[in-house]
This record gives C-alpha cells, sequence and structure tokens, in this order.
C-alpha cells in the first residue's frame, strides 16, 4: 500500500433495487443493500461472491452505469450525486473507468483496435491530430501488445482472447483513470493467460499508481491481486478484511464454506465433505432475517428476526454476523 | 484391471473448404475400468473434439481421420451409427458443457427420463419408469417435488443433477464429462463434485472428466492426463502430477494458478498461444512457449511419449536417454 493513505473512494449504504414486472406481477430485485466500502490510493480491493450475490452491481454503481437507488458515494472527497448531467458524467467517467468480463462483447467489431482506442482521446479531449496515434501507441505497449503498430489496424476477432483483454485495459487506461473497476477480467480467458493479465493489471498499479476493484468469483486469484477482500452474498456484504486475513482465517460462515468449496491442490488431499445442497436465496423474496441463516448451521432464532450490521470485529475487519467469535 | 476403453492413435478433427484441422494428434490412452480419468488442457486444445470422437458424436464437418477407440473390445469407430446409437447411454454416456440447454425446455424433467428409459429398456412399464425416476432423484440429491417441473424453473446447479442423473439412468460403465461444471459457481460445482464421486463409488462407472481447471482435477481424479495442440503430453496419478509435473507446459500451468493459502509472491504465466492446428507440426508443439527448447531437436522432431518414471508418460525430449546424449 502506498504511503499516501488518502481514501480514493467512500462508498457509503448503497442500495440498488431493480423493478421488474409489471401490474400484480411487480416485483422488486433487491441486488444490493447497505453497501458500504472505503478505498484507499492505490488500493486493490476484491470483490468475491457467486452469481447474483451483487457484485457486479455494485461495480455498475460505482461507475454510475446504474444510478443507485440509496446511499452515497464520494470519489477524492467530492461528492458524487445521485443522478448526474451527461457533463458530469463525462467528467467522472475520467477518473473512473471499467474493465468489462468477456472480451469478445465488450469491442465492437467492426472497428480496428485504432479506432477503439483513440475514441476515448477524443471524446474527453485528450489528444488531438498525430498525437492521438502518439498516445495509442504508447497505451498499446504499455498493456504489453508489441509491437503497437501491428495492432493499430487490427479487428478484434484478430486477436486472442488474452490480447482482446489486452486492449480493453489500455481503453479503461486512455482516459488516465484513478479507479478502475474490473468485472472478473480473466473469468473467460485461458488459465494460462489469466495470470498475464492479473500481473498485467498490478504493473500498471505501481507504473500508474491505479486504485482497483477487482471482481471475483475466484478466491484465489482475490487472494493474488487484492490487498483488502470484501465478501458479499445475495446482495449484502458479508466481510471485509484484509486478504491474508480473511483466507487464512475467516470469520462469516459463508467465507469459511467458500474457502472449502475452493480447489486446494496444494493440500494434495480429498476434498473434505461441504453441505452445498441449499442454494442463494430468491431476491425478490429475501428472508427477514441474515441472508445466510437457511444455509448457516450456526443459525439461531435471533439470525432469523433482522439483518444483522457489518460489525468490526478486529482492528480492520468486518462480519455481517451477531457471533463475533469464529467458529 | 482390466481396460474398459482402448484408444489408439486416434486423430481426428475437422474439414472446411479445403482447410484441414487435425484438433486430436495420435492420441493413445487406456481407461481402466471405475477409474477417474481427469483430462486438462486449455480451449482449442482439442480435448472436446476427443470427446465428441470416442463418443461417435463428431459431426460433419469433423470426422475421425484415423485410429480406432475399443470399447469392451468392441471397435466404436467402424460401428453404424445405429449399433452406436444403441450403445450410448446404455453403455457410455456423456454429459456436455452446456447442459442448460441439453434439457428439452417445453418436456417435464418427468417425461425426460421416461423418454431415456422408452428408448433404451423397452418392455418396462411406466411404474418401473417412476420407480427408476425417483431412484434418480435421490441419488442426485433433488427433491422429487421437481419431477414435474420444466427446466427453467430448476437453477443451474439442479439441472446439472438432472442431466448427471440422466447419464446415469442405465447403469452405463464409462460417462464422458466434458466441463459439466464450468458455468456454476464454486459452491455448486464443489457439491456437484462430491455427489460425481460419491456415486462412483456407489455405482463403480469409469469417468473421464474433460475442463481446463487443473486445481478441480487434481483433487479429485485419479490420474491425470494433460493435452496440448492436440497431443496428450502427459500422463500419471493426479497427486504425482501436482507434486512432479515433468513436461515444462505441466509445470507452467501447474504455476499458472494462484495458491489460495500462504505468503502473497509474483507468479508468471506461460508466455504465447498455442499453434494453429491446419498446420504441420513437425517438432514438439509447445516448442515456441518453452523455456527449455533444445534448438535442432525439439523443433524437428516430435518425442515419444514415454513411461519415463514408474506409471509417469511424457512426450519430452528432456527426459528421453537418446535426446539427453545428443545434447551432451
Amino acid at each position: 500500500m502506498s504511503a499516501n493513505q488518502q481514501n480514493i473512494l467512500e462508498v457509503n449504504r448503497l442500495v440498488k433495487e431493480f423493478k421488474i414486472g409489471r401490474w400484480r406481477k411487480a416485483r422488486t430485485v433487491h441486488a444490493v443493500n447497505d453497501f458500504s466500502l472505503t478505498l484507499k490510493k492505490g488500493e486493490v480491493v476484491a470483490l468475491v461472491g457467486e452469481s447474483g450475490s451483487g457484485k457486479t452491481t455494485v461495480a455498475r454503481v460505482i461507475a454510475r452505469l446504474y444510478e443507485p437507488t440509496d446511499g452515497t458515494m464520494k470519489l477524492s472527497n467530492e461528492n458524487i450525486p445521485k443522478k448526474m448531467s451527461r457533463k458530469e458524467l463525462l467528467k467522472f467517467h475520467r477518473k473512473v473507468q471499467m474493465i468489462f468480463q468477456d472480451p469478445f462483447a465488450s469491442l465492437n467489431p467492426l472497428q480496428s483496435i485504432r479506432y477503439i482506442l483513440s475514441r476515448p482521446l477524443k471524446i474527453h479531449g485528450l489528444a488531438e491530430g498525430p498525437a492521438i496515434e502518439e498516445k495509442v501507441i504508447q497505451l498499446l505497449e504499455q498493456c504489453g501488445l508489441i509491437p503497437a503498430e501491428q495492432y493499430l489496424d487490427k479487428l478484434p476477432h484478430e486477436l486472442s482472447g488474452g490480447q482482446r483483454q489486452r486492449v480493453g485495459i489500455a481503453r479503461a487506461l486512455a482516459v488516465g483513470p484513478e479507479l478502475i473497476l474490473a468485472d472478473e477480467p480473466t473469468s473467460m480467458l485461458d488459465v494460462s493467460i489469466r495470470l498475464d493479465i492479473m500481473n498485467l493489471m498490478l504493473d500498471l498499479k505501481d507504473e500508474v499508481g491505479i486504485s482497483y476493484i477487482f471482481i471475483t468469483h475466484d478466491l484465489a486469484g482475490a487472494h493474488y491481486m487484492a490487498d483488502r477482500i470484501a465478501i458479499m452474498y445475495a446482495g449484502h456484504l458479508v466481510e471485509v478484511g484484509p486478504s491474508d486475513a480473511v483466507i487464512n482465517d475467516p470469520y462469516h460462515p459463508y467465507t469459511q464454506l467458500l474457502k472449502e468449496a475452493a480447489p486446494k491442490p496444494e493440500s494434495g488431499l480429498k476434498p473434505v465433505p461441504v453441505d452445498t445442497t441449499q442454494e442463494v436465496p430468491d431476491l425478490t423474496n429475501l428472508p427477514e432475517g441474515c441472508p445466510f441463516a437457511p444455509r448457516c448451521d450456526h443459525a439461531q432464532a435471533e439470525c432469523l428476526q433482522t439483518v444483522p450490521p457489518l460489525l468490526e470485529v478486529e482492528p480492520d475487519r468486518w462480519s455481517r454476523c451477531i457471533f463475533k467469535d469464529k467458529r | 484391471m482390466s481396460s474398459l476403453l482402448e484408444i489408439e492413435n486416434l486423430n481426428a478433427g475437422y474439414k472446411m473448404g479445403g482447410k484441414k484441422v487435425t484438433a486430436v494428434r495420435d492420441v493413445s490412452l487406456q481407461l481402466a475400468e471405475g477409474e477417474f480419468l481427469g483430462l486438462a488442457g486449455e480451449s482449442g486444445c482439442g480435448k472436446s473434439t476427443l470427446a465428441y470422437a470416442i463418443s461417435g458424436l463428431l459431426e460433419h464437418p469433423g470426422s475421425v481421420f484415423d485410429g480406432s477407440v475399443r470399447f469392451n473390445d468392441e471397435d466404436l469407430i467402424s460401428m453404424s451409427s445405429t449399433e452406436l446409437r444403441k450403445r450410448r447411454w446404455r453403455d457410455f454416456s456423456v454429459v456436455m458443457q452446456a447442459s442448460m440447454s441439453v434439457l428439452n425446455p417445453i418436456m417435464k424433467i418427468r417425461e425426460q427420463f421416461y423418454d431415456t428409459m422408452r428408448a433404451h429398456m423397452k418392455g418396462n412399464d411406466k411404474k418401473f419408469f417412476e420407480k427408476r425416476t425417483r431412484e434418480m432423484f435421490e441419488l442426485v440429491n433433488i427433491s422429487p417435488k421437481y419431477l414435474d417441473a420444466y427446466p427453467h424453473q430448476l437453477s443451474g446447479g439442479m439441472k446439472q443433477r438432472v442431466v448427471i442423473a440422466i447419464a446415469l439412468l442405465l447403469k452405463p460403465k464409462l460417462v464422458i464429462m466434458d466441463e459439466p461444471t464450468t458455468a456454476l459457481d464454486v459452491v455448486v460445482q464443489r457439491g456437484i463434485l462430491q455427489q460425481i464421486d460419491i456415486l462412483r463409488k456407489e455405482l463403480g462407472f469409469s469417468i473421464i472428466f474433460i475442463t481446463h481447471d487443473l486445481s478441480l482435477l487434481v483433487e479429485i481424479a485419479d490420474s491425470l492426463a494433460i493435452m496440448y495442440a492436440g497431443k496428450i503430453i502427459e500422463k500419471t496419478g493426479a497427486s504425482e502430477i501436482y507434486k512432479n509435473p515433468l513436461h515444462p507446459y505441466t509445470n507452467g500451468l501447474m504455476n499458472s494458478f494462484p495458491p489460495l493459502v500462504g505468503k502473497r509472491k509474483r507468479l508468471h504465466g506461460i508466455a504465447g498461444h498455442p499453434p494453429d492446428l491446419s498446420l504441420d507440426i513437425p517438432g514438439c508443439p509447445f516448442y515456441d512457449r518453452c523455456k527449455k527448447r533444445i534448438e535442432g531437436l525439439c523443433n524437428v522432431e516430435m518425442p515419444e511419449f514415454e513411461e519415463v518414471e514408474v506409471n509417469h508418460h511424457v512426450a519430452c525430449q528432456l527426459y528421453r536417454e537418446k535426446g539427453a546424449e545428443d545434447v551432451s
């Protein structure tokens, strides 16, 4: 972590709901509930959860691809309003960028790499004339696409998955952002390529000094990338803490389940039996109390009544469980 | 143990507009009864094509070029499609990656079980079908209340369980699973793997389990084969391959997974990308990416797939006595 402990992002009690259906079938999907997170400058926080846990929604709300339903957000100590004009959004996106999961779908198949990378520069007025191409080449080189000239006129389909994801990263870097939200940037890539992309992101962090929110369902990848890990379950943040601590010594029963379920080849043992028969609750009809209670071995009557708050169980470690002791 | 499945010098692939892509190159494999073989490799390495070739499901423009696949001492390659159809599902079954789209969306789950049994277990009545269907539901741990559900009413994990149940319905001796858990969450994935492992021990069938996720296989499989550019380049026991990977590619793959616990340290993947399978590759297909390559040897001659340690086969010049002599 950098010596500068300034907060780049402060999210406070973020809520995002989606309305689906009409008339009698109208229902509300509680995608994100009471989400608070602080990110220091130059820090990487991994957001880990299963599909439907709300991790992508959080990223999309922070990047303002969705408007939040409730809650406040500060970027570099500046309040970010709930609704923004186009001009404000443009200014905001110079600081906050996103990398998407699917490098096959996130690049326009009809546009050359040159065009894809020069667009953010033009839109944000960061370069003009011949300086654009110079900057594009610099971005490609920075992302390990060397020799850059060879890639300029290629179309996305001419590149491999890993190369495409590098273009996606270069595009996010183009505007010189302070915060990048990476939504499962490696899950569609081959195992031998994944590590390259993660290493590239870590190198860029050290070179340029960006902060990341790295979204993944892979606990080991989160541990590799992040200074801190935040675990989400059914739209709730259930545990936050330093990566090593959360992995080696998890507090929340759900984190413990995730850890048990993750493949652990280094242990060289046959898997321990994990009860995995229960599934994630329906987000349109969340249980009254703790969302994890129906699956939790330790659940008591009080767990079923109200959602527990995120409690500080140790300095800098938070868990959304009424039991402060590890089990 | 006798061999249940014997693949010898199998070449298979696709022919399109004068272009021939050989996705499976000279593959030989044996599978013992009750064995759990993991087959790992990156996308495009030919692992799925191999699965299709074994089960006779390779359709135009794909085909088996040459080689043999013997199952229960019968040659599957030369068998007519009618004969093959009789054996498929009864003697061996296949679980595909996109299990979500394998189930018929407008048929109730119960009907889909009945359908399979009607085709393969003639002469049985509805009562028998119902009993067997319920047994299978219990086996894969799904509540019988879903018997009358349509596929869209089930979660991804449940659908995958249903597909596995149908694959086991006729008590086959071999189940080929092509990335059956890739689309699922870690917790659900773990649940299904455990179920598969329990069922295998109970019913005693063999499994070929195909995935790109090596860490998963190391835990669950008996033996592991690593595929690269259409070839099997290393095969041995699962824990052995984790502790002692011999081929530089296997080694690179093993180092591509950040460990879950322990100190964080920088790891390095494998630079470069696999070769184009429409070309002839005279030497080792990994040559371009290999750090230990021997120029003038590795790019000229493909090493034989040999047993270099007890029950540890590898195709690499580094482990050939002859090769070692040439270098020194």
